[in-house]
């Protein structure tokens, strides 16, 4: 039989925190084994150091050590040929735990390093609206159309309107995405000194003429319902301006996806 | 004059099936391993390798240099899918239209006006169904001999993943790069580009 080549560990290892982080599966154990062999591998030379960095902090981001994961997002990007797929994700990293003054640049960064790529200016776009930066993300529409002209619509229409209408409703509402990123990153704040942060972030969706922001945490359902009222209020109370009419975060118990994609499969 | 034509089994199925002649008929939707276990394809970096999932296949016409069908010139480049019916399927690019009709394989501008000029028809996996899985690995490029390929898994929804990933290979190792059970072989490489040929498709 013919020899096939295997994926490189750390590249693996990587895949497997990735999946762990977006299907919001946490198998703490497997992580803290993970973290231990991309620092050896790290310490001998025997993989690229900017994957090695990469996880070590998703492992620090799971296992909520937000200054590991801090301290390892800013080795893995010093490098300056850092791949695009370590900026995605420290992009969200710094999301998740409310950094956004950090995230941008890397953001920025990523594009002005491909700006002829279709993958990046996606991804841009993506991370851009995860992290509320939707003027930001709606301005990177017609670039990112110019590259993909000939491609098929796919899930591209429904992405774009989402931004633009999102832009639309937040822009006439006087918001800013600086006041969306401070709103996201108190409601990060509050989530976490209750003890449950932020892993992933799910995405804007337009309801009812209100924009929402989703979070998801490590909650049952009725902590999320309570910690839902406790983020409303919190908000209120410390933004005077209107915003809470069109703009709400809340939190998703992290097994929620599960339900949702269970319901799916038995259809 | 060769013509070089390369229609799936599901744009065949469809004609083979199809009844009404003024009416539409919708792409069928299916279990997909696109390009098939086989093919030979080439992609630019960014693009899909393999993919798999419930999806529509979509036809690009393809005309490689520049025509005339009478008055009209009819500009090299790829033509995009506008619909289909029982008699042919209808292609566009700006305001032209161009229709292949099934039985004589040939491009028409309108009734009578056509063209046995030189094409080919490519499928492009359209936007997968909602609710159903789709895997797909995509060429990152090439430095050195390590190949660096994305894997992206989606449920019909269009803003995730929101963490990114890609697995690398060494070249020297084997030119079959594998994942998840898809097995591709590298043909050609370059940091732009890679043509290769689809040994198996994602393991269930």
């Amino acid at each position: 039989m013919t020899a096939q080549a295997q994926p490189t560990e750390i590249s693996s290892l990587n895949v497997e925190l990735t999946q762990m982080l977006d299907a919001s599966i946490y198998d703490e154990a497997r992580v803290r084994q993970i973290e231990v062999r991309a620092s050896y591998l790290l310490s001998k030379g025997l993989a690229d150091s900017g994957s090695c960095y990469m996880a070590q902090f998703l492992a620090a981001h799971i296992t909520h050590n937000e200054a590991a994961a801090v301290q390892a997002i800013s080795r893995a990007v010093a490098n300056p040929v850092c791949s695009a797929t370590i900026i995605q994700n420290a992009v969200v990293v710094l999301s998740c735990i409310g950094r956004y003054d950090d995230a941008v640049p890397l953001i920025e960064r990523m594009v002005a390093e491909h700006p002829d790529s279709k993958r990046i200016l996606f991804s841009a776009i993506i991370h851009l609206q995860l992290g509320g930066l939707i003027a930001r993300a709606a301005e990177l529409i017609e670039p990112y159309e110019r590259l993909r002209i000939n491609d098929p619509p796919g899930r591209w229409p429904a992405l774009k309107d989402a931004i633009l209408s999102s832009n639309k409703l937040l822009s006439e509402s006087g918001f800013s995405d600086a006041m969306v990123g401070e709103r996201l990153a108190s409601a990060v704040d509050f989530l976490r000194t209750h003890g449950t942060p932020v892993l992933r972030m799910s995405r804007f969706t337009l309801d009812s003429g209100e924009f929402i922001s989703q979070l998801y945490i490590k909650a049952d359902p009725e902590q999320c319902a309570h910690l839902n009222f406790d983020i409303a209020d919190m908000l209120v109370d410390k933004f005077e301006d209107p915003g809470s009419a069109v703009f709400s975060i809340v939190c998703r118990p992290h097994a929620d996806i599960y339900y949702t994609k269970s319901l799916a499969e038995g259809q | 004059m060769k013509r070089t034509l390369t229609i799936s089994v599901a744009i065949l199925a469809c004609v083979g099936t199809f009844q009404g002649c003024a009416n539409r008929k919708p792409l069928p939707v299916e279990p997909v391993t696109f390009p098939s276990v086989g093919a030979t394809a080439t992609r630019n970096v960014g693009e899909a390798l393999i993919s798999h999932g419930f999806a529509k296949l979509v036809p690009k016409l393809i005309i490689a240099q520049d025509e005339q069908i009478g008055e009209v010139a009819i500009p090299k480049g790829t033509y995009k899918f506008e619909a289909e019916n029982s008699d042919r399927i209808k292609f566009v690019a700006g305001t032209l239209e161009l229709y292949l009709y099934k039985d004589k394989k040939n491009i028409c501008i309108g009734k009578g006006k056509c063209s046995d000029m030189p094409y080919s028809i490519e499928n492009s996996m359209g936007a997968p169904m909602s609710n159903h899985f789709q895997q797909t690995l995509i060429y990152n490029g090439k430095i050195g001999n390590r190949i660096t390929l994305g894997y992206r898994e989606f449920s019909g929804d269009v803003a995730r993943p929101a963490f990114s990933n890609e697995v690398s290979y060494d070249l020297s190792e084997s030119a079959i790069l594998g994942y998840k059970g898809a097995r591709v072989e590298v043909v050609k490489a370059t940091n732009t580009e890679i043509t290769y040929k689809i040994l198996s498709g994602f393991l269930p």
